[in-house]
């Protein structure tokens, strides 16, 4: 692993970490009303928009799809639902549409930026999704002592 | 790696040429499980097989952070205190 990686991972994992704990913190809870199945799927939802906030975060604003993605968790925090494809540009490739659909910001980028953007996104996710195994292995090898 | 606007100020083009955007396709290919370790990674895959192989590992790994995250949701509801104290154990760590 690269020293960037690697420092990567670790800035992820300790931003990671402290959203979980405040996830998981009692004050944080919901009333005992809603069903458990609820509270856990709800719960769910609020990990994984954390896990993507984190490594977004970790990875650093100098990248379009992790501004992209900070500012889409913003507005949906405000409850705007809009998933707008707008200009896209430069259709040398057919493939290319469903690859904007998929990287933060796609649909606005130029088909050499998407690539490189692509190939970050991806590393970062390979990282992030690399380290919320190892934390729910640890949780899990916990809870079965 | 130096970061390559795309917008031109000076000259009409603001397309990169087939050359880079042949150099990227490569390098996104060195990241794909599945083109990565095959016979044929020598040889240059296809573009589009490769935005084709991005798509399905990107949605791959969005499946993977879907499942690990309703894994630590139903983890974290047997937590305890004692769990609580493995998380600042962790963050201590780092």
């Amino acid at each position: 692993m690269s020293a960037t990686t690697e420092q990567l991972e670790r800035n992820f994992t300790h931003r990671f970490l402290t959203s979980l704990r405040r996830i998981n913190s009692p004050d944080s809870k919901t009333t005992t009303t809603h069903a458990a199945g609820l509270v856990i799927r709800r719960r769910s939802l609020r990990i994984k928009r954390a896990a993507y906030s984190s490594m977004a975060r970790a990875a650093g604003s100098h990248r379009a799809w992790t501004r992209a993605l900070l500012s889409r968790a913003r507005s949906q925090r405000r409850r705007q639902q809009h998933d707008v494809h707008r200009r896209r540009q430069g259709r040398e490739m057919g493939r290319a549409g469903k690859l904007r659909g998929l990287v933060p910001g796609g649909s606005r980028m130029e088909m050499g930026q998407l690539l490189e953007e692509t190939a970050h996104y991806v590393q970062c996710l390979a990282v992030q999704v690399r380290v919320m195994q190892a934390v729910a292995d640890h949780f899990s090898s916990s809870s079965s002592m | 790696m130096s970061s390559r606007r795309s917008r031109s100020r000076q000259s009409g083009s603001s397309r990169i040429s087939e050359d880079q955007l042949l150099d990227l396709v490569t390098k996104l290919q060195q990241l794909l499980p599945e083109l990565r370790n095959s016979r044929r990674a020598d040889k240059q895959v296809p573009a589009a097989k490769v935005l084709q192989e991005t798509c399905n590992y990107i949605r791959s790994l969005h499946r993977e952070v879907d499942d690990l995250s309703e894994r630590l949701s139903g983890l974290l509801e047997t937590t305890d205190s004692a769990q609580a104290a493995l998380i600042r154990s962790l963050l201590n760590y780092n």
